[in-house]
């Protein structure tokens, strides 16, 4: 009966990772062919934090360059970036929905405890929010839309991300193995 | 799509070509972003164990989906460009500042190792529970932050050393075809041997490795995709938007590919901008004198890519001028075989223009009876008068139209890309 | 063990490529070469001077050159240049006309008016043939100044040269200074007959 039970609660499998990629491939590619723009993620965060600290501080929000948005006119929540990032929050749960990957837990290497891991996933997100505005994208805005139009740009930010990554994931392999 | 109806060439991007109506971009933005989280998710982007596998060598899955995804979409737009389906001109690409871009990726890296996620599958991780992407997300939040609250420190390296919306292939000096081909062998090439290093840190077994899916099929196939772009001539000798010879020399026989002299002298005159005046002489010529308003192309300019949004604008009429019609029968021929459509030609030239003017009066003009030519008479006598006391030098009378030069490349705002 | 539908979308994409590029290849406009490849030859050697003409014409080598008369046929009928061949100018493409025009031998236009010569010789190159050239002008001009007697002064004669010193009559005069009476029209015959030269 446990048995049973754990069976049913089991997870399906990931996709073949080149079948997803494929899938992606035609989703950016419509995603050029619609709008003429690339598939993102942190631009959609920078529009929340840009409208959250304009209503909230709006004089410190005025002293920056880097908030003129919020005071261009139309409001910067109903733009693209954002309703892509939405479709995102929605496509993300409904495949994690059907395939019985719901749940609340943090996911650490074997040998860090919750909290330590939890730091990391603060500093690293710290850092890629950075990142990405130096970058003008992130992984998906910068590298992946950048290789599908041959970028200079783009592809020179995904060398840099993944040569980055591979020069120092020595001295942090105690987080991950 | 990409078909001509009603002789008009539709081609992508649909929302900034005005197919889509923009109105609905948002909802095909939730749409595409449904797609994009849905595959991220199933694709298992949602744990940062198996994410931060590519650079600890027991999982790749990061790679293989993205250089499968990247060189798809590529493979796709060099299809539809080829067709003419899509004007890669309207892509958005990242503008390329050298440092920035680097040093952007750099701490990324750092990010990408400590985190664990990168943005788009923190997302995907946070939606589905994982309480150390919600935890990523906000530190993305307070790094966007520390990026606003200091972005005058960090405002010249985030702007120097701008290179333009540069592309890798020209970067590298090789035809977009190669480089494409190129992109691909590379991916392939990576998947083979991230299999062979994934194998030997899992120290799989045969009996793992016996049941893996055989991926001979679908690699030829994009690798011949891309070889098939390399083979076609670049350059094409016909479009599918070309207009054919019969109708080059239907309008010029039925004279539809002319504008009148009188025309041109009643915009001047009036500081009209109906039509746009192209001149086709030798830039030379151009600098020294040209009419009011008047831009300067020369037939070579016309068929290039970068034209293509100023002329397939039909709004106003574009009109074709040199001292005679000889060049501007030519830029004619070239710009209506290219399929632009509201394009036309100066009848006679500056030579007949200032012949009408100041030119010897025509006696008979002035006795005859016909109210027309009368009328005619009085506007250029009315004319001459305007055009001597210098009201149509005057280059502010007639504004030059906005036209998208290829270095004068619309800029997209800096909107943190993604 | 095949991934099923990986292998079915890539042939889906592949045989959707081959299917473009056959539709693309058949539906395409008979022109032999491309507009780019058209606008980059069409500044090159296009015009023959009435001083080359008038040495051609005067050891009577005309054999060695295909000159063709685009005007209508009572035209022709009424006076022509010696050697000419009448092909009308609408009927410059028609494939009966295609072994004459076999890039053999250097072809030269004329018309009633230059532009239209000139616009005959950018749809043969369309057609990807090369070696055709226009000769300056119209009948009535190269009938004056090249056949009949060579004029020194006109021996470069061609419609696309400035008639008028323009910026004189467009300067910023001030109000009430009269200009001098500007140049006569240089192609006094001609020009007499058409009171409006640019229409053709």
């Amino acid at each position: 009966m446990n048995q049973h039970i754990a069976m049913n609660t089991q997870p399906k499998p990931y996709m073949n990772p080149y079948l997803a990629g494929f899938l992606l491939g035609l989703v950016l590619l419509s995603a050029y062919m619609i709008s003429g723009r690339g598939l993102g993620a942190s631009g959609s965060a920078r529009q929340v934090l840009v409208t959250a600290v304009g209503s909230v501080a709006p004089a410190y929000a005025g002293n920056s360059a880097f908030y003129s948005d919020f005071f261009s006119g139309s409001s910067p929540m109903m733009s693209w970036l954002v309703f892509l990032g939405a479709g995102v929050v929605l496509g993300g749960f409904f495949s994690g929905a059907i395939s019985g990957r719901l749940g609340f837990k943090v996911e650490r290497g074997p040998r860090i405890t919750v909290r330590t891991r939890l730091l990391f996933a603060l500093s690293g997100g710290l850092l890629f929010g950075l990142g990405a505005q130096f970058g003008r994208g992130c992984t998906s805005g910068a590298a992946l839309s950048g290789l599908a139009v041959m970028s200079a740009g783009g592809i020179l930010t995904m060398m840099a991300i993944f040569g980055t990554g591979y020069l120092i994931a020595y001295f942090f392999k105690k987080l991950w193995v | 799509m990409g078909l001509t109806a009603n002789g008009i060439l539709i081609m992508g991007p649909f929302i900034p070509q005005g197919i889509i109506n923009p109105d609905l971009s948002l909802f095909f933005a939730l749409l595409l972003g449904l797609g994009f989280g849905y595959v991220l998710e199933q694709a298992g982007f949602s744990s940062a164990r198996k994410l931060a596998g590519v650079f600890y060598g027991y999982d790749f899955v990061v790679l293989k989906v993205f250089f499968t995804a990247g060189i798809t979409a590529m493979v796709g737009l060099m299809f539809f460009s080829y067709l003419g389906w899509v004007d890669m001109g309207l892509l958005y690409i990242q503008p390329t500042f050298l440092y920035s871009a680097i040093l952007g990726g750099v701490i990324m890296g750092f990010g990408f190792i400590l985190g664990g996620f990168c943005p788009g599958t923190s997302i995907v991780g946070a939606v589905i529970g994982k309480a150390d992407a919600m935890v990523f997300i906000l530190g993305i939040f307070l790094g966007m932050f520390v990026f606003g609250h200091f972005y005058h420190v960090f405002e010249p390296v985030y702007t120097g050393h701008f290179l333009g919306h540069l592309y890798a292939y020209d970067a590298l000096g090789i035809s977009r075809d190669w480089f494409g081909l190129v992109m691909v062998l590379m991916a392939i090439a990576a998947f083979v041997i991230t299999q062979m290093i994934e194998d030997r840190v899992n120290k799989a077994g045969p009996e793992i490795t016996g049941q893996r899916p055989n991926y001979m099929v679908p690699a030829f196939l994009i690798i011949a995709a891309a070889f098939i772009f390399v083979l076609l001539p670049s350059e094409r000798k016909s479009h599918l938007a070309d207009a054919p010879p019969s109708i080059l020399i239907e309008e010029v026989l039925n004279k539809q590919a002319y504008v009148s002299a009188q025309r041109i002298i009643h915009q001047i005159r009036n500081q009209r901008s109906e039509l746009i005046l192209i001149d086709t002489r030798p830039e030379a010529e151009y600098r020294r004198f040209t009419l009011p308003g008047a831009i300067h192309l020369t037939v070579k300019q016309i068929p290039e890519r970068q034209w293509r949004g100023f002329f397939n604008d039909n709004s106003k009429p574009k009109v074709f001028f040199g001292n005679g019609s000889s060049g501007a029968m030519e830029a004619w021929m070239i710009a209506r075989r290219a399929g632009y459509r509201n394009v036309h030609i100066m009848e006679g030239g500056l030579n007949h223009l200032f012949g009408l003017l100041f030119g010897e009066p025509t006696d008979s003009a002035f006795e005859s009876q016909d109210m027309v030519e009368r009328l005619d008479d009085r506007f250029l006598r009315e004319a001459r008068h305007y055009f001597l006391e210098g009201g149509a030098s005057e280059k502010a009378a007639i504004p030059k139209p906005h036209i998208r030069a290829p270095e004068a490349r619309e800029v997209i705002p800096v909107i943190g890309g993604c | 063990m095949v991934v099923k539908e990986l292998n079915a979308g890539a042939l889906l994409l592949f045989s959707l490529i081959m299917l473009g590029v056959a539709f693309n290849l058949l539906t395409a406009r008979n022109y032999g070469k491309s507009n780019q490849a058209v606008a980059r030859l069409l500044s090159e050697d296009r015009l023959v001077s009435y001083m080359e003409l008038s040495e051609i014409c005067r050891e009577g080598s005309q054999a060695g050159y295909l000159i063709v008369d685009l005007r209508p046929e009572d035209e022709y009928r009424a006076g022509h240049l010696p050697g000419a061949v009448n092909i009308q100018w609408d009927q410059i493409l028609d494939r009966r006309h295609k072994k004459l025009i076999d890039g053999q031998r250097p072809v030269f236009l004329y018309a009633d008016r230059e532009h239209k010569s000139m616009a005959a010789r950018v749809l043969l190159l369309g057609q990807g043939i090369e070696g055709v050239r226009v000769i300056a002008g119209n009948y009535a001009t190269i009938k004056a100044w090249a056949l009949d007697s060579l004029e020194p002064s006109k021996s470069f004669y061609h419609e696309d040269k400035a008639r008028f010193d323009f910026p004189r009559y467009m300067r910023a005069a001030p109000a009430g200074s009269q200009q001098t009476a500007p140049d006569t029209p240089l192609v006094p015959g001609a020009d007499a007959v058409t009171p409006l030269p640019g229409g053709c």
